[in-house]
């Protein structure tokens, strides 16, 4: 049990230097090379960012009705070899929700139907409204509360804008605001129900290079590790989730691990 | 230690994985080779137009063709306009 322990604070310790170190990457501009998408969910008008974000040039490439090869290819590259690995150890909106799930309060589960919602969100707010409703502010990225708290609201507060506020700028403050409550009562409830890039990422996560691993000789089906997981997944069950964000909380007991093979 | 896979694409999956890798490669490829949009009469790479995009510097005009906006995009009206972009757009505010 003990080196269960220290192998879980090891780990976590590992993850969370890869969250800051992806931070670090995603979001100071040592080169601009905002001509491609990073791997996460980082908005590109953060006066930070050094990548596009991945969603803001979907819904853009959808508003011009031209197909994003590159987009699809470097996603598509990513999500073939990591599935949603990304979501676990790189994304920043997933540290943030990480370091807010650890409030301690009574946590909810999300019924499975609810799921299903990042689908919807990718299909309408990311490709269908851009398309159909170029003018209309109803994408995702005008609704994003990762964008919101890393442009909107940083231009505001630091940038002085001088645009009056509309109000768009409340619903998005709302929607931020809704996220963080939300996110104290639900681990990772964004990523769970809102995130496109996760729903992209995770119609990969059964096939990818890198996945979870089962060994079932060294499985006692105690539950534990359906118990440490933070997305609600029994990974004897549904090793290889779609909804699995490759934390590897699940790892120390024992009978799981990521591999390739 | 024996590991066992508990889906069912293991047979097909290392093949279904090449397949994939190759077609978003290609994808990539193909689109740094061949890919041109026209842009105002300007021919530009898809990487120009993600960057042009980004601060809304190029818009779908009323026939259908891409072109620069002329003063304040349309596309974004509730966005916010702090900043500017290099051909003079504003800044994608989001």
């Amino acid at each position: 049990m003990g080196s269960i322990i220290k192998r879980t604070k090891q780990l976590a310790r590992l993850r969370y230097l890869s969250q800051l170190i992806a931070l670090v990457i995603l979001g100071l501009p040592f080169f601009d090379l905002k001509t491609m998408c990073g791997p996460a969910l980082y908005c590109h008008s953060c006066p930070l960012s050094m990548f596009a974000c991945p969603i803001g040039v979907l819904v853009n490439f959808s508003t011009l009705r031209i197909i994003p090869f590159v987009t699809l290819g470097i996603l598509g590259l990513i999500g073939s070899f990591f599935g949603r690995l990304v979501c676990g150890w790189v994304c920043p909106f997933g540290l943030l929700q990480d370091l807010l799930s650890k409030i301690p309060v009574k946590k909810f589960s999300i019924p499975r139907p609810l799921r299903f919602t990042k689908y919807l969100v990718l299909v309408g707010l990311v490709f269908a409204v851009p398309f159909f409703f170029p003018g209309a502010p109803y994408s995702f990225c005008n609704f994003c509360p990762s964008g919101t708290l890393e442009s909107a609201l940083p231009r505001r507060l630091f940038l002085h804008s001088t645009t009056p506020i509309n109000f768009m700028f409340y619903v998005r403050v709302s929607i931020l605001a809704a996220f963080f409550i939300f996110t104290i009562l639900v681990t990772r409830g964004f990523c769970r129900m809102f995130c496109p890039l996760g729903a992209i990422f995770s119609l990969f996560n059964r096939i990818s290079l890198f996945r979870m691993r089962l060994a079932m000789n060294k499985c006692t089906h105690c539950g534990a590790c359906a118990k440490k997981c933070p997305v609600d997944i029994d990974p004897v069950e549904d090793i290889n989730s779609t909804e699995c964000i490759r934390c590897l909380d699940c790892t120390p007991i024992g009978h799981l691990k990521l591999g390739s093979k | 230690m024996s590991i066992q896979s508990t889906d069912e694409y293991r047979s097909a999956r290392p093949l279904l994985l090449i397949v994939l890798a190759i077609v978003f490669a290609g994808f990539v490829l193909y689109s740094t080779l061949f890919v041109k949009h026209e842009v105002s009469k300007s021919s530009k790479t898809e990487l120009s137009v993600t960057e042009l995009s980004l601060t809304h510097d190029v818009i779908r005009g009323k026939d259908g063709k891409l072109e620069a906006p002329a003063e304040k995009p349309s596309i974004s009206p509730n966005k916010q306009k702090a900043g500017k972009s290099k051909s003079g757009g504003k800044a994608c505010p989001t």
